[in-house]
Order: C-alpha cells, then structure tokens, then sequence
C-alpha cells in the first residue's frame, strides 16, 4: 500500500528546486503544532532524545520518535516548501500517517487484497483504517499483539468489509465494482458468491468467471474468454484468479 | 494456483496495436460486425471466429480503461485523441478481417486503420 507521509508531492510542472529545510524552524513550528493535535489517546511532543530534540508520537501501544534533523531532511528529500506553513502542513500529515494502533484496527479495520510483495506479483488480504481525507492505512500488528487478537481484528476486518457500500457497473460482458474510496473496492471480494448471485442477475458471468484484481482500483470480473482478452493488453500489473480461488488468499 | 499475469504478458504472439475510438464509433462497428455475422451468406469459420474477437475486444476496450487509466490517459493526451475514445487493441489479423466487410463505412475504415 502506497503512502506519502508528507502529502501529495507539488504538480511537476513548473519545475522545483529543492529547498533545504531548517531544522531549528522544525523544531519551532513543531513547538507549536503538536500540542493541538493532542486528544483521544494521541500524545505527540517534542523532547530532547541522545540524537537532540525528537517527535515523539505515543498511541496506545505504539510509540514512534523521529528526530527533528531527520524530518528535515525527509521533507527536504518531499520538496516540502521550506516555509512556516508548509512545514506545519508536512508535519500535521506526517503525523496522520502515524502507524496503525490495534484498537483503531479492531474498531474501524476492513480488510483489502494489497500485494504482498513490492514486485507485485502476488495480493493478499490486509486490515486497512480509514484516516482522514478518505486515506487508508495498513495494520501491522504490533510485537507484543498475540495471536488471538490479530485473529479478532482480522475476522472483524472481514466482517466490515462486506458491508462496504460497492457500487457495480457494466461495461458490454464486464461487471465493475467500484467503492469510494476506490481503495477500498477490493473488499467486495470478500463475498465473491454475492458478486457471482448480481452478475447473474444481469445475465452476465457464469461457472468460469475470473476476477481480475489490482489493489486500489475498481475490481472487473467476467467470463473467462471475456477476462483473458481484458487482461491480455493491461497496462499495469494485476492478479488475475478464478472466483473460486479468492477464498486461497492468505493474509499479508 | 493463483497466479499474476504482467501487462501484455498472455499474448506473444500477436502484437495488438490501438485504434483510437469513441463510443458511437465503437457501438456502430460492433453493429456492422454483428450484421455482417448474421446476414446470409455467413463468413468462413475461422472468419466468423476472428471477429467475435473483435466484438469481445469491443466490450472489453471501455472496462480495461476503467481498471488501468493512468497510461492510457498519458497516451490519449500525447496522441491528441479526444477524451471519450479509448484504444482498441487488435491484432492484423483481426484488422484484416474487420476491412473485409463489404459495408464497413469509410469513417470507421479510416479510424481503424490510423495508429496513431
């Protein structure tokens, strides 16, 4: 799952030039920044570690510190405007893209098909948490989560995802479902007899269709002729499975 | 095994190159191929065959752009197509077939045979 703990990078054109970014002014506007963004658990400050002063960002069981110099470079590296403002606006959403808590998985989590290697050559079911702005975050379990809890919030997961809202449009023999945010479209999966039970509806599918899936856009199916002449000239990579073969899918 | 297939990785032996066109384009060629698949007398199998290809290709066109739009749109912008066409990929063979219908229009005749 992709992310970009800055915010959405500056149009391309016209052309930037990176600007450094000043540490002292980090740890200025962070002075004053996080102390607002505390409140339901989250506690993020500004403290002094062995490597000078730090974020530090305490939720439930995760605790996350990064140095100031190191955010500055980072945001350096993210073109973020070197400016009061902007940093504020990296910060606020580099602190928004903190690591997902096992409470806020087991409350909100829905589980998606997301690849499970950066080649991607292979999906598997993930626990994502909607955030702000419609953005999803993965869950990575914690060390110390044991078993029976990633077993709850993954079953939970499952459970809520067949309740997301997905919309289905045809397009000739192809079915096409779509969620908002489109992250969230794989979810349907979930439940593929119920997609099988629609298309029927709407004379379409049968015994042989195959689902093509690429994590975070719409999910197609369609008979298998009709699928392998779609997938035939795609343009980005896929996975491309039987509907009888979703239910093999592992966890990431 | 489930199994991931990379782009354009199903099809080495024919190379499909896009024909840019739009929904009516699209609609009316699916229309003359499915007259001229019906009306007497019918084409030679393997004839018949290579253009119920196309008609799928046809179906599929609109759902690949909807999946995967990013390249296309990268494509369709560089090439000046208008927004609402998206490529429709066949192969010579297939093209060959599509030209040999008798009361294929002009228009369409051009658009299928421009690759840019």
């Amino acid at each position: 799952m992709t992310t970009r703990p800055f915010g959405h990078p500056r149009p391309v054109l016209p052309p930037t030039r990176r600007q450094p970014v000043d540490p002292h002014l980090v740890a200025e506007v962070a002075a004053e920044l996080l102390p607002k963004l505390n409140g339901d658990g989250l506690v993020v400050k500004l403290v002094d570690s062995d490597n000078g002063p730090a974020v530090d960002i305490i939720e439930d069981e995760r605790h996350l510190r990064e140095t100031v110099c190191a955010l500055a470079r980072e945001m350096e590296h993210a073109q973020v405007p070197a400016t009061r403002d902007g940093i504020a606006e990296a910060l606020a959403a580099w602190i928004d893209h903190r690591p997902v808590t096992d409470r806020q998985a087991r409350t909100f989590g829905v589980a998606v098909l997301d690849w499970t290697d950066s080649t991607c050559t292979q999906v598997g079911w993930r626990v994502v948490v909607p955030r702000s702005h419609n953005r999803l975050l993965p869950w990575t379990p914690s060390a110390d989560t044991d078993d029976r809890t990633v077993h709850q919030i993954r079953s939970a997961a499952l459970g809520r995802a067949a309740t997301v809202p997905v919309r289905m449009r045809i397009e000739g023999q192809v079915a096409l479902y779509t969620a908002t945010p489109v992250e969230l479209s794989t979810a349907v999966l979930v439940d593929p007899w119920r997609m099988l039970a629609e298309m029927a509806y709407h004379g379409l599918g049968g015994p042989t269709t195959h689902m093509i899936i690429t994590p975070g856009r719409p999910v197609a199916a369609a008979e298998q002729h009709v699928a392998e002449r779609l997938v035939a000239e795609a343009s980005e990579p896929h996975q491309y499975l039987r509907w009888n073969m979703i239910s093999d899918l592992r966890w990431v | 095994m489930p199994g991931s297939i990379p782009p354009a990785a199903h099809t080495p032996a024919a190379y499909r190159a896009p024909r840019w066109l739009g929904p009516q384009q699209r609609a009316q060629l699916a229309a003359v191929i499915r007259r001229y698949l019906h009306s007497p007398p019918p084409p030679a199998p393997p004839t018949a065959s290579v253009l119920e290809a196309v008609l799928t290709e046809l179906e599929v066109a609109s759902a690949r752009d909807h999946m995967w739009p990013h390249r296309t749109l990268i494509a369709r912008i560089a090439a000046g197509h208008p927004n609402e066409t998206v490529p429709i990929r066949i192969s010579d063979s297939e093209l060959t077939a599509v030209l040999s219908i008798p009361d294929l229009p002009g228009e369409l005749r051009d658009a299928l045979t421009c690759t840019t």
